[in-house]
């Protein structure tokens, strides 16, 4: 399983210098990756706290039960983050990728929150 | 055939057409040929044409091919921006602050130099031209072409490093191995005013909505028939400074009409009268000046009193007295003559008697004796009696001398005129009276006295009628000669003045012939950009109820102004009054838009920047359709700031080249061709599924997104053309797809246009292509699942298969 970290990693590196053949994809594959940090940050949350939820398919469902667990503040952080993120992954009409200050602004905030629920990992399993 | 040359050929043609006197023709056309000539027409010289240029050097056609920029604005390292040199429609898209905008601004300042508007109108600018990140090297380059010329013109600006305001940069113009110093050695300058190729839809409205006379002058240029109108505003200057002198003298008349009116003098009175008239008879005043001689009765009566021949002096007076009391003294003192006359003659008779006789007895007496002795004696006696008669008559005619000097004294009787001064008058009345009391065959000594004592009041009041006549006439003389001399100075400036009328006449004459001819003139060159207007108003007007009809330029010098005739639900209105900002940013480029594309202009390209600002969708559509149609002809570069107009241009299918502008940290921009949104998306992905740089794990999920995002994005289309096919609003449209945000939901939307549908998609899919498709579509709404894990090249093939079946 590919880490969060390893992921926040290629959206960082992706946004500043471009891979092959991602010229002008990186808005959105950077946005789709800090998702995806996002999602295994989250994934690895619940399996060390409480591996049902972690089976659970409904990402919507886990998002909201972090509220119980990081209270209501980060929990709503990590559930507006979300849902930006994945307005880029989808095609919206008239839409265009956002832009490097968004990217910027929405990288460091899912690291801040992979920071937050690694912490949360480290002390559940203390 | 240059339009200078073409105007005066209408001029011509107009002049013959109206049999125009030949009078007016010539100044018509000195007014046309320049100042100089229509001063020297006035003078009465014949009007004396402009050459014939020969060589009208045709504008050659210029279209944009590159566009580079380095340090300046929102773009750090060099971009290049690469546009077809020849007609067809360009877009640029890219968010805001993605550093496209930098480009337009690139092409205007290249263009246009640091121009005073911008510096003016946009501080940020100002401020903000360098970049950020990489403030050095700072330059913009510009390559454009001349239609069939083989060697491009490059316009560079470039800035050292201590510039602080964009007008420092150094400019370098090349075309093929020829330098110029700046643009404007191009012939550019007059040509990117009147035209301006470059719209920002934002100006636009501004433009629109501002002080009437400024839209008017934007869009005079472009009617190019300012030879005519300046010929117009010649003669409108030469009839201002004609005015001037006439009206200056017109204003004294009235000024100087109620100071006659105040003067009790006959000439005044005259000169009131010839002032009456707006025009006044000149000769009539000249003579009127010139004469000194008086009709008036009242006025010759008091000149006859101040005429008056001097009176005696108290001398004469005196002297005259005394030659009165002389003769009576004489008189008196001379012995009384009684017989002495017969005395003499008896005494005469005798001595005669004796001298012819002899002596002897007297004859008389008869007792004396007539002797020697005798005749001695009577001799004697004789002598004396003759002396003492002498004496008599002496006397007596001293006294008739003295009487006669008295009667001749040289004393006037003037008759006084109505309205003397009573008192002074009466004097003379009373002293005169005194005077005559005492006739001249009076008593000498006493006539004597009268005179001496009668005299001086006589004398006095004389003195007296004469000052007061000549105090009259003085006061007389002082008020007409102040105000004749005033009016000898307005004679002479009407006389003056008068030398301007002609050409004044004619110079109206000329004016009142330039000013249908202008309208017309007007109407005539408007009429084809009025039409395109309308044209484009229509297309983007859509929902809008606002109708226009037409526009008109009016009124000239300060009252000009452009004039949008409107209904609105058919209530006629102006236009202005009721418009939205986004009709406005539409009218706007309904009007101004036909300026940049002028037939007359050199430049084939347009550069729009950020149309669609408030549009609505339905605008929107409609502005593609007008690019899409100048684009025929013009080389039309749109930036815009979202997708809106790509996916209009992609749906009704409108030939396009489009770049998408996106803007790293540190201002590194990139420029990619944006295609179909569906294509993008898919070469993405497959670039992506072959990219090694990225570990597999990665990679896959983006792949996967992509090939989903290029499903939701043919889904939309479908849903689209769809819809909008068959008459819904794009608003309604656009809330729908915003309402399906599940891939699911989209699918269920174009497939079954229904979203609520999505349970029927994947058997939908199944029968319809088969179960690979239904995987692909699973494998999209999943995420990283399923057997395309291994290979996402595969998925990128599935997917790329069934986008092409969607219908």
């Amino acid at each position: 399983m590919i880490t969060a970290e390893n992921y926040l990693l290629n959206a960082g590196s992706l946004m500043t210098k471009s891979a092959t053949g991602t010229r002008g994809l990186w808005p959105r594959a950077s946005a789709w990756l800090l998702r995806l940090a996002l999602e295994a940050a989250i994934d690895r949350y619940w399996l060390r706290v409480a591996p049902a939820v972690a089976d659970c398919r409904s990402r919507r469902a886990q998002l909201v039960l972090l509220r119980d667990h990081l209270g209501p503040d980060t929990a709503s952080r990590i559930a507006y983050l979300w849902w930006a993120l994945s307005r880029a992954g989808h095609h919206r009409g008239y839409e265009l990728a956002p832009s490097a200050v968004e990217l910027r602004h929405l990288h460091s905030e899912v690291a801040g929150m992979v920071g937050a629920l690694t912490a949360e990992d480290i002390d559940v399993t203390r | 055939m240059s339009t200078e040359h073409a105007l005066l050929e209408h001029l011509f043609d107009r002049l013959a057409d109206q049999h125009t006197p030949d009078r007016v023709a010539e100044t018509v056309l000195g007014a046309f040929a320049g100042e100089e000539q229509l001063r020297a027409v006035l003078d009465g010289a014949p009007a004396d044409l402009p050459e014939r240029e020969d060589t009208t050097a045709e504008q050659r056609h210029v279209y944009l091919e590159r566009i580079t920029v380095a340090g300046f604005r929102g773009i750090g390292p060099a971009a290049m921006l690469h546009l077809p040199a020849r007609p067809g429609l360009t877009l640029v898209i890219g968010r805001n602050g993605s550093g496209k905008s930098s480009f337009a601004e690139a092409v205007e300042l290249a263009l246009t130099g640091d121009s005073k508007r911008w510096a003016d109108h946009n501080r940020i600018f100002r401020e903000g031209w360098r970049n950020l990140h990489h403030p050095s090297p700072a330059a913009i380059e510009v390559t454009a072409r001349f239609d069939g010329d083989p060697d491009p013109v490059r316009l560079k600006r470039r800035w050292r490093d201590e510039d602080t305001e964009p007008g420092q940069a150094v400019a370098e113009v090349r075309h093929g191995n020829r330098q110029y110093a700046d643009v404007d050695e191009l012939g550019w300058r007059q040509p990117l005013e009147a035209y301006r190729p470059l719209l920002s839809a934002n100006d636009l409205g501004r433009l629109i909505s501002s002080r009437p006379s400024d839209l008017f002058d934007a869009l005079a240029p472009l009617l190019a028939i300012e030879p005519v109108t300046e010929a117009e505003a010649r003669l409108k200057r030469i009839k201002r400074e004609l005015d001037a002198h006439v009206k200056a003298v017109s204003d004294r008349r009235k000024a100087l009409r109620p100071i006659l009116g105040g003067i009790d003098d006959d000439r005044a009175r005259k000169a009131a009268r010839l002032f009456a008239s707006t025009r006044p008879d000149l000769e009539a005043l000249d003579a009127l000046l010139a004469d000194t001689d008086d009709a008036d009765p009242q006025v010759a009566a008091y000149r006859r009193i101040a005429d008056l021949a001097a009176m005696p002096s108290p001398a004469e007076i005196t002297a005259v007295a005394d030659g009165l009391i002389e003769a009576a003294r004489l008189a008196r003192e001379t012995p009384a003559g009684g017989a002495a006359e017969t005395l003499i003659r008896l005494l005469e008779t005798a001595t005669e008697h004796y001298d012819r006789h002899g002596g002897g007895a007297c004859p008389l007496c008869l007792s004396g004796e007539l002797d020697a002795d005798w005749r001695a004696r009577a001799a004697e006696h004789l002598e004396r009696v003759h002396d003492d008669a002498q004496a008599r008559r002496e006397a007596a005619q001293a006294l008739t001398a003295a009487r006669r000097a008295v009667s001749s004294l040289r004393i006037d009787r003037p008759v006084l005129p109505d309205g003397f001064p009573a008192a002074v008058g009466e004097q003379l009345r009373v002293a005169r009276e005194a005077w005559d009391a005492v006739t001249s065959d009076a008593d000498p000594d006493a006539l004597a006295g009268h005179l001496i004592s009668t005299y001086p009041a006589l004398s006095g009041a004389l003195t007296a009628v004469r000052e007061t006549a000549l105090a009259f006439l003085q006061s007389r003389h002082d008020q007409w000669r102040a105000s004749a001399a005033e009016l000898q100075q307005w004679l002479a400036q009407a006389r003056e003045a008068r030398v301007h009328e002609e050409p004044l006449t004619r110079v109206k004459e000329a004016i009142d012939w330039y000013r249908p001819v202008i309208e017309n003139l007007r109407a005539e060159q408007l009429a084809p950009f009025a039409e395109q207007s309308q044209r484009i108003w229509q297309e983007l007007r859509q929902e809008s109820n606002v109708e226009l009809a037409g526009m008109k330029l009016d009124g000239s010098s300060t009252r000009r102004r452009v004039a949008f005739p409107a209904t609105v639900d058919g209530t006629a209105t102006s236009a202005m009054s009721v418009m939205s900002q986004g009709e406005m940013q539409a009218l706007g480029l309904a009007v101004f838009l036909p300026r940049a594309g002028a037939e007359a202009s050199p430049f084939r390209f347009l550069v729009i920047d950020d149309p669609v600002q408030s549009m609505d969708p339905a605008k929107v559509d409609g502005l593609a359709r007008v690019l899409a149609s100048l684009s025929g002809t013009r080389q039309v570069v749109v930036f815009t700031h979202d997708d809106r107009l790509a996916e209009a241009v992609r749906r009704l299918e409108i030939d396009a080249t489009i770049w998408e502008v996106t803007r790293r940290e540190n201002s590194t921009v990139d420029i990619r061709k944006n295609t179909d949104p569906v294509d993008r998306y898919l070469s993405d992905a497959k670039a992506l599924a072959k990219t090694d740089d990225m570990p597999i794990e990665v990679r896959t999920p983006v792949v996967l997104t992509c090939c989903r995002s290029a499903l939701e994005a043919r889904c939309h289309q479908i849903v689209r053309a769809r819809r909008i096919g068959r008459g819904e609003k794009h608003r309604d449209v656009d809330t729908a797809l915003a309402g399906a945000r599940t891939t699911m939901q989209v699918a269920a939307l174009a497939l079954f246009d229904d979203a609520d549908a999505g349970g029927k998609v994947f058997a939908r899919l199944n029968s319809a292509h088969g179960p690979w498709a239904a995987d692909a579509v699973r494998a999209c709404k999943e995420g990283a699942h399923g057997h395309y894990r291994s290979d996402p090249s595969e998925l990128v093939a599935d997917i790329s298969r069934l986008v092409a079946r969607l219908k």
